[in-house]
């Protein structure tokens, strides 16, 4: 089966260049092609999960800011910085 | 005997005689990882505090407090198990600086019992792999034989215990990755239930399959570490609450009676003579013990490795979709918008492997491929469950080989990915399912390299997998923990 490579690429935001796509292109060509083999489950009409999740609620932990902001590729006046998004 | 080849239960033991101190042993092991971490390459990063961890716990010792059986007995952990102050990079270099700000549950066990810990251990890039060659910062060689591959993605682990490098350490399995490789370099490698072990500070990669496991020279030590790391967590939404009391106190040898299950489907051509012929041999051990063996199919088995690359695959297109060079991790230097920064960080901060596994778990996900395999996949996952649950109505346990060769050598998959992933094979059923698994060494090639046998168990069956795997163990007189390294392969980083 053919398999759109360049717009999987881009909704998992990754870029190649043009060997690399080759590549990634046959690759998983030959993946899905061996994964395709799976049980016909046109009976099972809905996906259970196989997994017990609690029910309670999960506690969280909180970080001092400043140990957080140790581990940001930029900071500027104590915020995480990024590029400009709006002009 | 030098103090880095005993097993923690020996070393437990003459500690509380007093034979031994914790820093003669973690000085054992610091000499000798000095001497052979250079050719081995287990480590990412070693901790620099072992020989200050070591004489705190000594100096409790001597003022008569009351210690965990492990206290003063080294410890690795893989580097995608959250260490407090020291790197967890998952082998990638988009987490090459990361520092985490807090310990994972299991290193907080750790602590809290006074093991010394060593180091954070090398893995294939966020535990995708079968070899530790994806790692991004230096490949690990086996023990055994340095031309061989350690298995993976927890080869760091494996390598390091084999090679006396530390005693024990925890990796993550996932598909396989704490069974592979303990097969592979001779340890006891043991894949708890889903649910058993918290996961909270594990960096995820599947979350409805990863696991934390135990990599250790015997059953013993694993009975040990399982019972310190098992407990029920909060900060875990798959923690499974109950209770869990300590695993193996009895030492039980005897096995008369046991139903043990051995699936057609786990025989089958893909699996190498040697292997089949070893983990034959050790059944009939085990029918030589009293077990009542008997032949069973497992037909969902052939969907096995299908389903669990794309379920994987699709839970970490989604797990890893957090890497974007914003609040943590790797950030490209040069970027023209926000969303070429996301795109730049995570193209240069990836290896091929990871973004091959994005790349599937996205297809599979989109639009108009969701019901062609993650639903298939999904259902496919049912079936294999229940019928493992089926089988253990008339089994105790189920023995398979853990995989379908002994190591291999570097690079001799790297035209063949897809064949490691079939090879997945006997492992992946029990991550699928959410059962435990443990592999131990049941033979030895002709070459010298050892081979592994998988026991699973139903759900939270720990101690009957472990007084079998324990009996198995005592019944060949023992494992043997760390035969001579004979280092044939030259140095393990130098990458080709």
């Amino acid at each position: 089966m053919t398999v759109d490579t360049k717009h999987i690429a881009k909704l998992a935001y990754l870029e190649f260049n043009e060997d690399e796509m080759l590549k990634m292109q046959k690759d998983m060509e030959d993946i899905i092609e061996m994964v395709s083999s799976l049980p016909d489950t046109e009976n099972c009409p809905k996906i259970v999960n196989a997994l017990q999740l609690r029910t309670d609620e999960q506690e969280k932990e909180a970080f001092d800011r400043e140990e957080i902001l140790l581990n940001a590729p930029q900071v500027c006046d104590g915020c995480i910085a990024v590029p400009k998004t709006v002009g | 005997m030098a103090l880095y080849k005993k097993s923690a239960a020996e070393l437990s033991e003459m500690l509380k005689k007093r034979e031994c101190s914790s820093a003669e042993i973690c000085r054992s092991i610091v000499e000798r990882t000095q001497k052979i971490e250079g050719k081995i390459g287990a480590y990412i990063t070693l901790c620099d505090d072992i020989m200050a961890q070591a004489e705190r716990i000594d100096n409790r010792r001597a003022v008569g407090e009351e210690l965990h059986p492990l206290a003063g007995i080294p410890i690795g952990l893989k580097d995608n198990i959250s260490l407090k102050g020291v790197k967890n990079t998952c082998g990638s270099r988009i987490l090459e600086n990361y520092i985490p700000p807090y310990d994972a549950y299991v290193t907080q066990k750790l602590k809290k019992a006074g093991m010394i810990i060593t180091g954070k251990l090398n893995m294939d890039e966020f535990a995708m792999g079968s070899s530790t060659e994806n790692s991004y910062f230096k490949r690990t060689a086996n023990p055994i034989n340095t031309a061989y591959v350690p298995g993976g993605s927890s080869g760091g682990c494996t390598a390091a215990v084999m090679s006396g490098e530390t005693i024990m350490a925890l990796g993550s399995d996932t598909g396989g990755s704490v069974r592979q490789p303990s097969a592979f370099c001779g340890a006891v490698g043991f894949k708890p239930t889903y649910g058993r072990v918290s996961r909270y500070g594990l960096t995820a990669f599947a979350s409805s399959l990863d696991q934390i496991g135990t990599v250790c020279r015997d059953v013993s030590d694993t009975a040990l570490l399982m019972s310190l790391i098992s407990g029920y967590d909060k900060m875990d939404m798959t923690s499974a609450n109950r209770a869990y009391p300590g695993l193996l106190k009895n030492n039980k040898t005897e096995i008369s009676g046991l139903r043990i299950g051995i699936p057609y489907e786990y025989f089958g051509d893909e699996i190498s003579d040697k292997v089949k012929e070893s983990v034959r041999s050790a059944i009939k051990l085990f029918e030589s013990m009293g077990a009542n063996v008997k032949n069973i199919s497992l037909p969902s088995t052939k969907y096995a490795v299908n389903a669990y690359y794309i379920i994987s695959s699709a839970e970490a297109s989604s797990n890893l979709a957090r890497y974007d060079g914003v609040r943590y991790g790797f950030r490209a230097a040069e970027y023209d918008s926000l969303s070429d920064m996301y795109l730049k960080s995570r193209s240069i901060g990836f290896g091929y492997e990871v973004k091959r596994r994005m790349m599937l778990g996205t297809f599979v996900l989109s639009c108009g491929y969701y019901d062609k395999y993650y639903k298939k996949a999904y259902n496919a996952r049912n079936l294999i469950k229940r019928e493992l649950l089926t089988a253990f109505e008339d089994c105790d346990i189920i023995i398979t080989p853990t995989y379908p060769t002994s190591a291999f050598k570097f690079g001799a998959h790297r035209d063949n990915s897809l064949r490691l992933y079939s090879d997945d094979i006997c492992t992946v059923p029990a991550s699928l399912a959410g059962i435990p698994a443990i592999s131990i060494p049941c033979g030895i090639t002709k070459e010298g390299l050892p081979i592994g046998m998988q026991l699973m168990g139903k759900p939270f069956s720990e101690e009957l997998l472990l007084s079998a795997a324990y009996a198995y163990e005592k019944n060949t007189g023992g494992f043997d923990y760390i035969s001579e390294i004979t280092m044939k392969g030259g140095q393990a980083n130098d990458r080709t």
